[in-house]
């Protein structure tokens, strides 16, 4: 059978439009690949800090400070910053807890304590000074 | 020499592009030597030498891509 010259032209272009096709394919799979290997690190050239992201240290009730504020127990792992919120007043520590630690702000505080909003900010300030009197005077002791 | 690989019929292209199953599977027939050829990688084996494989993933990935574009040929 002949071909005619249209048909022929079809399964010219096919056949080219099909090689293109696997030949482009083929151009992207390596871009894809040296793309990928650029940023692939073994796992043993990732530094130290990398590789610490993928564990965990279990603390056990030795290593941590506990205060308990309305029910929840707040845990401080550093001995000088606890032995610091003990000097302070029991409300001045609650206060500095409840907005450092759980998240509250001094509206929420204040209504909690039955205080007023300026009060909160007043003590939380005051509190923060102490603290930091006493964490200096501390570390220039050592 | 270049290698000159098999058109395919005229008829067969018709088909395809109607989404018959048959002619696409004879199309992609048609082109697997083609594909296989495009898809040696070299590679390492357990000795370390070298050694020309066909990467099945990229394999795949032509095929697909055939696919596709045959689906999408228009005969004009």
């Amino acid at each position: 059978m002949k071909l005619s010259a249209f048909q022929e032209k079809i399964v010219k272009e096919f056949d080219y439009i099909c090689k293109l096709t696997i030949k482009n394919e083929r151009k992207d799979y390596f871009k894809h690949l040296q793309r990928i290997s650029s940023r692939e690190v073994s796992f043993s050239e990732l530094g130290e800090k990398a590789l610490s992201h993928f564990s965990t240290t279990d603390l056990i009730p030795g290593d941590y400070h506990t205060f308990v504020i309305k029910g929840i127990p707040i845990k401080i792992k550093s001995t000088a910053l606890s032995e610091a919120l003990k000097e302070l007043t029991s409300r001045k520590r609650e206060i500095l807890l409840l907005y450092y630690f759980i998240g509250m702000n001094d509206p929420e505080i204040a209504k909690l304590l039955n205080l007023s909003v300026s009060t909160v900010n007043e003590h939380r300030l005051n509190a923060l000074e102490t603290l930091k009197h006493y964490m200096e005077d501390d570390y220039c002791e050592k | 020499m270049k290698n000159d690989y098999p058109k395919v019929p005229f008829e067969v292209i018709t088909q395809a592009c109607d989404g018959d199953v048959e002619a696409i599977n004879e199309i992609i027939d048609n082109y697997s030597p083609y594909i296989g050829k495009l898809s040696l990688r070299p590679m390492k084996d357990e000795y370390g030498n070298t050694v020309m494989i066909v990467d099945e993933t990229l394999r795949g990935r032509m095929q697909v891509q055939l696919i596709k574009k045959i689906l999408s040929f228009e005969i004009n």
